[in-house]
């Protein structure tokens, strides 16, 4: 399955608290859960005013599917071609 | 005479199952060992990134995501993106401990990337020196995932 980068502009996220982040969590994953295997979060990474997040799916439909009903922006859906770190200058 | 041939037949028979079944064992535990070989490498992986959080680092050192533009990234051979991590590479390693990257992932026309340093300017200095773009930095204050939900 694909995998995906997704920023989500968010203001002020830096500002959200653990407690927000838990909940912004839970229905996250509770939509996950609604949308069955072929759609996966692996993690986010927070900043100031975007949230940076890496998905794994089936397609990009299902990625804007999951924000449209959690909630959240998805501002800009990028299909991962690689990842390369250190590693690949060898 | 005939019972002398069908023992023979039958110890004939059973060696040939015999071997058969340890080639079959043999199969299996190299695959085995190769699957566990598999995980192994999955564990260290998710370990090494799960040590790595803005909250377990030095104070000294902040972790930034970096938003470089660059079109037609995508086409990228191996070879190139081999090319500009050499490139990388060898400026970190002129600019010594306070600098260092992590991963990045590579889209159509976008890289981000995962880095570690003291401060955005040395995030500014690499990307100037080694002529990568850095459009956006942006400062990473927590890292969430599924877990987070518990």
């Amino acid at each position: 399955m694909p995998k995906y980068l997704i920023e989500r502009e968010i203001p002020d996220a830096g500002n959200l608290s653990a407690e927000q982040l838990k909940n912004i969590s839970q229905t996250s994953c509770g939509v996950l859960g609604n949308l069955g295997t072929q759609i996966q979060w692996q993690h986010s990474y927070v900043t100031e005013n975007k949230i940076y997040c890496v998905y794994i799916a089936a397609n990009k439909e299902l990625v804007k599917k999951h924000a449209k009903e959690g909630g959240f922006p998805a501002n800009l859906i990028s299909e991962v071609a690689t990842i390369i770190d250190p590693i690949t200058a060898e | 005479m005939k019972t002398l041939k069908n023992i023979f037949l039958i110890l004939l028979a059973l060696t040939f199952t015999s071997c058969t079944n340890n080639q079959k064992e043999t199969n299996e535990d190299s695959l085995i060992a190769a699957l566990q070989l598999q995980v192994t490498k999955l564990e260290k992986e998710n370990s090494a990134l799960a040590m790595v959080t803005p909250e377990n680092l030095s104070k000294n050192m902040n972790m930034y995501v970096i938003e470089r533009e660059i079109p037609a990234l995508g086409e990228w051979s191996s070879e190139d993106l081999k090319g500009a991590s050499q490139t990388s590479c060898g400026v970190l390693k002129e600019m010594g401990t306070d600098i260092r990257w992590l991963h990045s992932y590579v889209t159509g026309d976008k890289m981000y990337c995962v880095y570690l340093a003291a401060n955005e300017e040395m995030v500014r200095k690499h990307a100037k020196k080694g002529g990568f773009p850095a459009n956006q930095i942006n400062s990473v204050g927590t890292i969430i995932s599924p877990q987070t939900a518990e």
